[in-house]
């Protein structure tokens, strides 16, 4: 019986070396590759004749476009709509590698339940804000850290909260992903283990058995929730980080 | 006067306001209030992280400047007063967002 944390090992499936660096092609990198191509069919196959009034398919993905640009006009404006790309790229990336994690039995693996991956795309976004925000503003990008009108000793208070908050996005940014991705995968591993223990106990194992089978059928539809939602505030949150870069508040 | 006051009757929209009250309470339960618990955590999270980042800052910044342990210590009650503001903003945010509403 494999333990609860197995899932998440790391495979070396074809070993590559670069210049003294391990580059080797893994089943995380395998499961994101899967991920990319899942992504670009649903994407090709969906525009690849467009019509004006959009069947099933083409609906599906003009629907997931439109949630992104929205989400983007209301929280950062028209001049959000430049960044819809970026951040429609790591939304549908992000809710691919969830969603496709949660296969069962084809020994699918979840890419963004490793801070390696996360936090790598929570420093994507924030070099973009950081590089945005002094591209349009120079170094006026810091009056995002002082407040307006306030005095020297408590601006300087506030400057110390604010950059500190600001440091801090990346991390929170990747931590929460990848915490709410390791967390439901563990505690579907756990229930699974005891669905094994408790149908082999005694003389009624299917009535012991049913029990945790039953809750791991519910977590399971919480998973895909909690996926979806998750892909939804990585993507959210960068938008708000974006919009403070652009705006200023 | 009294014209005046038919006057605005006549535009006033409370009748569609009522209708979108009661719409408001009378609608079945939605996803997103299953989302609800996720985007708690995630601002629980908001708070923990800045904590835990100001701290490691402040314990770099002590490592190099040799000012043991005192900087790690500011950072930490900053990251503190930040977390909270932080948390406090993030629900904030997610309640302004209506794009899954």
């Amino acid at each position: 019986m494999a333990g609860p944390m197995e899932q998440f090992a790391i495979k070396v499936l074809h070993p590559i070396k670069a210049g003294g660096y391990d580059l080797s092609f893994t089943n995380s990198s395998l499961w994101m590759a899967i991920a990319l191509a899942g992504v670009a069919v649903f994407l090709f196959v969906g525009t690849a004749k467009p019509q004006l009034v959009p069947g099933r398919w083409q609906a599906a993905v003009e629907y997931v476009y439109d949630f992104v640009r929205k989400m983007l006009d209301e929280n950062v404006g028209p001049e959000g709509r430049r960044f819809a790309p970026l951040i429609f790229s790591i939304f549908i990336f992000v809710l691919a590698c969830n969603l496709l994690g949660l296969i069962p039995w084809v020994g699918s693996f979840t890419p963004t339940s490793h801070v390696a991956v996360t936090l790598g795309l929570a420093i994507i976004v924030f070099v973009t804000v950081c590089i945005v925000g002094f591209a349009r503003h120079g170094f006026h990008f810091f009056s995002l850290f002082w407040p307006h009108g306030s005095g020297v000793i408590l601006g300087s208070f506030v400057f110390v909260i604010e950059v500190l908050s600001f440091l801090s996005r990346p991390f929170t940014l990747a931590i929460r992903l990848f915490a709410n991705m390791t967390a439901g995968h563990v505690l579907l591993k756990v229930f699974g283990t005891f669905v094994v223990a408790l149908g082999s106990f005694g003389a009624l194992p299917y009535v012991f058995g049913v029990v945790p089978l039953a809750v791991n059928v519910a977590l399971t539809a919480l998973e895909v929730l909690i996926a979806v939602v998750q892909a939804y505030v990585f993507a959210l949150l960068a938008s708000l980080y974006l919009n403070d870069a652009i705006n200023l508040h | 006067m009294f014209f005046a006051l038919a006057d605005d009757r006549q535009n006033d929209d409370l009748d569609r306001r009522i209708a979108e009250a009661k719409a408001k309470i009378d609608r079945p339960v939605t996803a997103g209030e299953g989302a609800a618990e996720s985007r708690g955590w995630a601002v629980g999270i908001e708070f923990v992280g800045t904590v835990l980042v100001s701290a490691a800052l402040g314990y770099f910044i002590d490592r190099f400047a040799g000012t043991k342990p005192w900087v790690m210590i500011a950072l930490l009650v900053f990251g503190f007063i930040a977390g909270v503001y932080r948390a406090q903003t993030t629900s904030a945010q997610f309640d302004a967002d209506d794009t899954t509403k």
